[in-house]
């Protein structure tokens, strides 16, 4: 059942790609051969408890905390599994950091939200929301970046001698990518992984052109 | 800036033996209550001075696992797990250990174990 279920659905998929244009094909394949792909380095996250809580508590009965009023206003967690830091607010907000894909920051945000209920406090709401998603990427050949600068000026900070990176705020989707000289790239003010991989396709013809 | 007098050292053999005195005093009403604890305030006073100075015999410990940490209210807690523990004339293994530590507003960190 299952199987036919996908030999049913499965081709038309393919088919559909091929027919979408000569172009989009000639992408698909020089993906597989050497377009190399962004990995997620970080995500950011935040969750809401909706309750106040009392961080000197958290943190004298909590563990892996470190509370230190006087240089931070949070309360600092850390978790094993999945390894990510987190930020724990008395307004009852959470930021969960360090995660590396949406799925596991998602898991660790609800691991924070137990163990701060597990301490006595009553979640009203939990709202989970990703700030951010930082990618990096290596393109494996060199980069002009004053010829990009050039050409796509309205887009591009670039100032050699403060900062070696290009920085091109692209409008569509809503992120940065620093573009260094050596071919490295960082991707970063995605609120989800869709945004990453749009936004390396649309840069990708722009530094191979260069 | 007056180094604070933590009252950490009153859990060692030495504090615990002179609180268990000065209970008993105060059980045969010989000492009041209040002398009791002058007595234990002059002893965070006069062992948090006198340590830093005097005590010379140093441990060394070396942990496979930081099972757990915590900084509050200037104290790191850290639970270390199979702790091989080491000075000059023994050593030994033990399971856990638990380090509290205090800003001693010097060099020397004040420490004090539990195992």
């Amino acid at each position: 059942m299952l199987a036919s279920n996908n030999s049913f659905t499965d081709p038309p998929l393919e088919n559909s790609n091929l027919v979408l244009g000569g172009k989009r094909l000639e992408e698909l394949s020089s993906s597989l051969l050497d377009v190399p792909i962004p990995i997620i380095e970080n995500v950011v996250s935040t969750i809401s408890l909706g309750v106040p809580l009392d961080l000197e508590k958290i943190a004298l009965n909590g563990r892996n905390i470190e509370y230190n009023p006087s240089r931070f206003g949070a309360a600092i967690m850390r978790i094993r599994n999945p390894r990510t830091t987190g930020l724990i607010f008395s307004s009852g907000k959470i930021v969960c950091a360090g995660a590396k894909s949406e799925e596991s920051c998602r898991r660790a945000s609800r691991k924070y939200a137990r163990i701060v209920e597990k301490l006595g406090y009553q979640a009203k709401s939990v709202v989970f929301e990703i700030q951010n998603i930082v990618a990096t990427c290596n393109v494996r050949f060199s980069i002009n970046l004053g010829g990009i600068s050039f050409t796509h000026l309205k887009f591009c900070t670039f100032e050699p001698e403060i900062f070696p990176g290009l920085h091109y705020r692209m409008l569509q989707p809503k992120v940065t990518i620093v573009i260094f000289p050596s071919g490295k790239l960082n991707i970063t003010g995605a609120k989800n992984k869709e945004d990453i991989d749009t936004a390396f396709r649309h840069i990708y013809p722009i530094l191979r052109k260069c | 800036m007056e180094k604070p007098n933590y009252q950490l050292y009153r859990n060692t053999t030495l504090g615990q033996a002179l609180q268990k005195t000065l209970d008993d005093f105060i059980s045969e009403q010989l000492i009041p209550e209040s002398l009791s604890k002058k007595v234990m305030d002059s002893f965070d006073k006069s062992i948090n001075r006198i340590l830093p100075m005097k005590a010379k015999n140093k441990v060394n410990f070396r942990a496979d696992k930081l099972r757990a940490y915590r900084y509050c209210d200037n104290v790191w807690t850290f639970i270390v797990e199979q702790v091989d523990l080491r000075d000059a004339v023994e050593g030994g293994t033990v399971a856990r250990l638990k380090i509290v530590a205090c800003d001693g507003q010097s060099t020397k960190g004040q420490l004090q174990g539990h195992s």
